[in-house]
């Protein structure tokens, strides 16, 4: 594992994560209270239709098409987003312990989504994502403008007006959290623990092709990536354009993050772990982590949220649940361990 | 802050740059590399002023030799090496054969070609800052900077990677520049010696003629005796108590 990264390796390691994302996928639309077998799925991914037509079957194929792809999609989406987005935040601020969140886009996303809740929206309910979004990409420029000094962004100033921006909206949610009804609170709370029931197969269309557009031009940067790690100064020696590579990082991965936090909430530790995990196996190359992290990314929170919705019988968990409970554990092994 | 520095480097030479600490050592090399500019004044490279080039065109002619620091990230020595070849390659490519050819030299010239699948980690600090001279070398520059190469090694290491850097400029052809502390070393190895004070160049020129007893004690004023090594005539800095 110890190999520099080639086109045949990227390959690889492509291809492996296809595959456990399409095995990951077809489980997932195997499971749920439909009740349906592994076969039976297979049937009607290959054959557009399922063996035995009849109302039973014509059920079954509605169930996998119109419910559960564009769930397992969502998610895959989604995932593959915070994934990209938290690879890039760890080369942007050198630390791989920081996440998508941690530069105020959470705090801004909730804050968009918890006013369009308390100005009780009703039939509008498409303006919750756009708030949303707008939240997200107002914290990104204040961290941005706050962050840079003169004409050059430093990493630790960044993370520091990301903690300012959180708590500056963290105030203002609370704020807004005290005057809402029961009601309101219980639809902000559900929001604020991430959960991927708004899916919608037009907007997916949208979403996926924002989010490769996105991975590609971060691909584009994969080799300038590897050394920025090396410190600033050693990727200005190697002539990388530091400055502009910052604020490309910048720019890419709080878009990813903004997109997926306005469509499905603040779903953790995914943006954490998934980069990590793969960097355990595959090292710091971003020119392999960033397809396996994409991929993987995408492949966890299908799992997760499959998971979130079939534990508990007949009970939908927040998928932040899921990822919490199985993300904490791993940070805290991560911070035993003596280098990363 | 560096004041009315004139000075320039030909093919193949080798300088050592030494004075005390904010005499402005660090500073030249960051103004010589382009990655600070001058208020007024300017750096020229084969007569062509390096403000107009782009950062891709100068790492290909010249390689900066940092001092090594505790990795972040791991990456294994290979890897590392790799990286100087970054100036030669455009977006979405990846290193080609003649690439791996060249880091393979490099790493065999530095004599770290044994560590080559191993992370940076595991190596000690004079094995790791051979490791960032042979990305240097896979640079294929034209000038070498160093700062500091020696600043946390042992004397084992020190020559080694002084006797090392003598050998590329002696065989390779490529100016060397580099920021010592070490008078001694600097003596026994540089051609050349540039002494900076204040920001100012105090004296430039031989060994034999910048380490005298009168230039060392004003610039780092403090007492020093130097005499000659009585078998190679190189000057010797010794301190008294």
């Amino acid at each position: 594992m110890k190999e520099g990264a080639t086109l045949g390796r990227v390959m690889a390691v492509t291809i492996c994560f296809a595959v456990i994302f399409l095995m990951v996928l077809v489980i997932s639309l195997a499971t749920g209270p439909g009740g349906m077998d592994l076969r039976g799925v297979f049937e009607i991914l290959l054959r557009g239709q399922p063996v035995d037509n009849g109302e039973s079957a014509a059920v079954e194929q509605v169930i996998i098409f119109h419910i559960r792809l564009p769930r397992c999609l969502f998610a895959a989406i989604v995932g593959a987003a915070l994934a990209t987005a938290g690879t890039l935040y760890q080369a942007l601020l050198r630390n791989p312990l920081a996440d998508p969140f941690i530069l105020g886009i959470s705090g801004g996303a909730a804050l968009g989504s918890v006013v369009a809740v308390a100005a009780g929206l009703g039939a509008l309910y498409w303006l919750r994502p756009v708030l949303s979004l707008a939240g997200a990409l107002t914290a990104m420029a204040l961290v941005f403008f706050v962050g840079r000094s003169g004409s050059t962004i430093r990493p630790a100033t960044l993370l520091l007006a990301g903690v300012i921006v959180n708590a500056f909206f963290s105030a203002l949610i609370m704020f807004f959290l005290s005057i809402s009804t029961d009601r309101q609170l219980h639809d902000i709370t559900h929001w604020l623990m991430g959960n991927l029931a708004f899916a919608d197969m037009v907007n997916l269309g949208v979403l996926f092709a924002l989010l490769a557009a996105g991975f590609v031009l971060a691909y584009a940067h994969a080799r300038p990536l590897n050394l920025f790690l090396m410190g600033e100064e050693t990727a200005a020696y190697l002539g990388v354009d530091v400055e502009r590579l910052k604020v490309t990082l910048f720019v890419i991965s709080s878009l990813l993050t903004a997109l997926a936090v306005a469509f499905s909430g603040i779903i953790g530790f995914v943006g954490l772990i998934i980069p990590h995990m793969v960097r355990m196996v595959f090292g710091s190359d971003h020119r392999v982590l960033l397809p396996a992290a994409f991929l993987f990314g995408a492949a966890f929170l299908m799992a997760a949220d499959t998971a979130a919705r079939s534990i508990v019988p007949y009970v939908e968990l927040p998928v932040g649940v899921v990822t919490a409970l199985c993300g904490a554990p791993f940070f805290m092994y991560l911070l035993k361990r003596k280098h990363y | 802050m560096i004041r009315d520095l004139s000075w320039s480097l030909s093919a193949g030479e080798s300088w050592g740059v030494i004075g005390p600490n904010g005499s402005g050592k660090t500073t030249l090399l960051k103004v010589i590399d382009g990655i600070l500019r001058p208020g007024r004044g300017d750096v020229l490279m084969d007569g062509m002023s390096i403000g107009g080039m782009s950062r891709r065109k100068l790492a290909r002619l010249i390689a900066v030799v940092p001092q090594e620091s505790e990795p972040v990230f791991s990456f294994t020595v290979e890897e590392i090496v790799l990286m100087g070849r970054a100036p030669y390659l455009t977006m979405f490519t990846f290193e080609g054969s003649r690439d791996r050819d060249i880091a393979r030299n490099a790493m065999e010239r530095t004599g770290v070609l044994p560590f080559a699948r191993r992370s940076m980690r595991e190596l000690s600090g004079g094995e790791r800052q051979r490791v960032l001279i042979a990305r240097a070398l896979a640079q294929q520059p034209k000038v070498m900077l160093l700062d500091e190469p020696t600043a946390f090694l042992d004397i084992k290491y020190q020559k080694a990677v002084f006797d090392l850097i003598t050998d590329l400029n002696r065989e390779e052809g490529i100016a060397v520049v580099t920021v010592t502390h070490d008078l001694n070393l600097a003596a026994l190895y540089c051609e050349n010696l540039l002494l900076l004070s204040r920001g100012r160049v105090h004296s430039m020129g031989r060994p034999e003629e910048v380490i005298t007893e009168e230039r060392i004690a004003s610039v780092y004023e403090t007492e020093v005796k130097v005499d000659r090594d009585s078998e190679t005539g190189c000057p010797r800095v010794i301190l008294r108590r």
